[in-house]
């Protein structure tokens, strides 16, 4: 059943006109980083660059768009189409459709957001791969913490995207940057604290790591209780199905 | 299989007429297009949780102006917060919010629920739609772009013991003034409608405009400090860049930190892009409403 309802979900999740889109928001990040090589700058800037590509765009543009549109849409679009009573109405524990969906949508946001800054680093500055190495390890774990929270929201309200994407900008864009005290309720600060200690200094975050990962995994699973407690409180009636 | 004469029916007389009014014709239709449009932008008559978005952007666009006229009433002349050059580039950061919040309102629905032939099925044609829809959302984005400007403006004026001087003084800013806000507002317009237009849910249309917005300005910002070649590219992958050398070429007064004080570019170019966002936004409208028929 868990094999299925992975299955299941990857389908729904791909088969769509959307991944293209997100599949060339990605590819834009490693055009970025190809026109500069083109460009022919010098390498000392290089480094600076492609912090600034892979921090900036990456975590900060690329992971929240990915996450958003593939976390609310994950459980979202089958409480929205009414096909989540037919996953409901089978012998399997609530929680494990939150984490199998949960999981399949880390893994897709994953593959979009992980590939793309890898390359896109590796093509900006050759001479140092642990960098894009490092920023990519931290989008995996900005990945599922995105993902746990919008899926959550979607649980909480029917306009998840719409939402998630207001607090994208407002929060994570503006807030976190002026105020220093919310960063550390800031995924993209966690985000980069992450790659700050994968990297071993070359980038500088506001956050000690220690205190990121924390407060990541709070965050996580925080949101991933949060969406198992709204699932398990949506009930079946008659005439839904 | 002949009628049988026990069961003829009776035709009632309920008063059906003919509309005998005043038709208000091709004028009237793009009136209340606009009209409602103008609504939509501000969610009148929807709930509260619709106002958020449009309201907040506008009061928050109007705080800036409303601190400097305080700043300037208590501490005089010493410092200047914002200019009329500079306010715009000041809260851009308001704009794609307000465009992705409220252009999808304009239209998405419109094609989604199939309500499009109840519109064409009035005197007005594809074009016209289109055309009430851009001015609808382009009168609501001046409040925006051109209403804290205003303020600013009236402020400076009323701040000074000699009011009849400080007009005098301060009419000649004007001009820039509404043509700036005009020329902001018709083109955050286009290109949001353009974008919205194409998607077939309003949440992925706000997604898509803020997106636009979003990897433009950062993109933009990346590159900026990259060197000669690259600065010079970085305002045109920026709407709101591209604006504001617009601005400048037009009106003059350059503002520091945007990237079109960086680049070392004509400022002419900017108006070239200007005029080449506007085309392609509204060939992208015209394509895509010239074969609706949904």
């Amino acid at each position: 059943m868990t094999v299925t309802l992975i299955e299941i979900t990857l389908r729904g999740l791909l088969n769509r006109r959307r991944t293209l889109l997100l599949v060339l928001l990605g590819v834009l990040v490693v055009l970025v980083a190809g026109l500069y090589r083109l460009a022919d700058q010098p390498q000392a800037e290089a480094a600076g660059f492609t912090g600034a590509l892979l921090g900036n765009f990456g975590l900060g543009v690329l992971v929240p768009l990915v996450a958003v549109i593939v976390g609310t849409a994950a459980l979202g679009s089958e409480l929205e189409e009414g096909t989540i009573v037919y996953l409901l109405a089978r012998p399997v524990p609530r929680w494990r459709i939150v984490l199998a969906k949960l999981s399949v949508s880390w893994l897709v946001v994953t593959v979009l957001v992980a590939v793309p800054i890898l390359v896109a680093g590796i093509v900006a500055h050759p001479g140092d791969p642990g960098v894009a190495l490092a920023y990519a390890g931290s989008s995996v774990v900005a990945a599922l913490e995105y993902t746990a929270v919008f899926m959550a929201l979607s649980l909480v309200t029917s306009r998840a995207l719409i939402v998630g994407l207001a607090y994208v900008v407002i929060w994570e864009g503006v807030v976190a940057s002026l105020f220093a005290g919310t960063r550390i309720f800031s995924i993209r600060q966690h985000a980069l604290a992450v790659a700050e200690w994968l990297d071993g200094g070359a980038v500088t975050a506001e956050l000690a790591p220690g205190v990121a990962l924390v407060m990541a995994g709070i965050v996580t699973v925080g949101a991933t209780l949060l969406a198992v407690h709204r699932l398990e409180r949506v009930e079946l009636r008659g005439e839904t199905a | 299989m002949g009628a049988s004469p026990d069961l003829t029916g009776t035709i009632y007389d309920i008063g059906y007429q003919g509309y005998t009014g005043p038709r208000l014709g091709r004028r009237g239709a793009i009136g209340a297009i606009v009209g409602s449009g103008l609504r939509a932008t501000f969610g009148l008559g929807r709930s509260g949780r619709s106002k958020v978005i449009p309201w907040g952007t506008v009061v928050l666009a109007a705080l800036p102006a409303g601190v400097a006229i305080g700043v300037r009433v208590l501490v005089g002349d010493l410092l200047e917060l914002y200019s009329y050059d500079n306010y715009l580039w000041g809260i851009g950061a308001l704009f794609p919010i307000f465009v992705a919040a409220q252009a999808p309102e304009l239209v998405v629905n419109d094609v989604r629920h199939r309500v499009l032939p109840l519109y064409f099925s009035r005197p007005i044609s594809r074009i016209d739609y289109v055309v009430a829809k851009l001015v609808a959302l382009s009168l609501g984005l001046l409040a925006l772009t051109l209403v804290p400007l205003l303020l600013l403006w009236l402020g400076r004026i009323l701040a000074e013991d000699d009011v009849v001087g400080a007009i005098g003084d301060e009419i000649g800013a004007m001009p820039a003034i509404l043509g700036n806000g005009a020329m902001h507002a018709v083109v955050l317009a286009s290109i949001a409608l353009a974008i919205s237009s194409l998607a077939g849910r309003r949440a992925y249309a706000a997604g898509a405009v803020l997106a636009l917005f979003l990897v433009g300005s950062v993109v933009s910002g990346i590159l900026q400090v990259q060197g000669e070649s690259m600065a010079n590219a970085a305002p045109f992958l920026n709407p709101l860049a591209v604006l504001d050398g617009t601005r400048e070429w037009l009106f003059g007064g350059s503002v520091a930190d945007a990237p079109t004080s960086v680049a070392d570019v004509p400022l002419p170019l900017y108006g070239v892009a200007t005029i080449v966002i506007l085309g392609l936004s509204w060939a992208v409208l015209a394509v895509r409403y010239r074969g609706m028929t949904t």
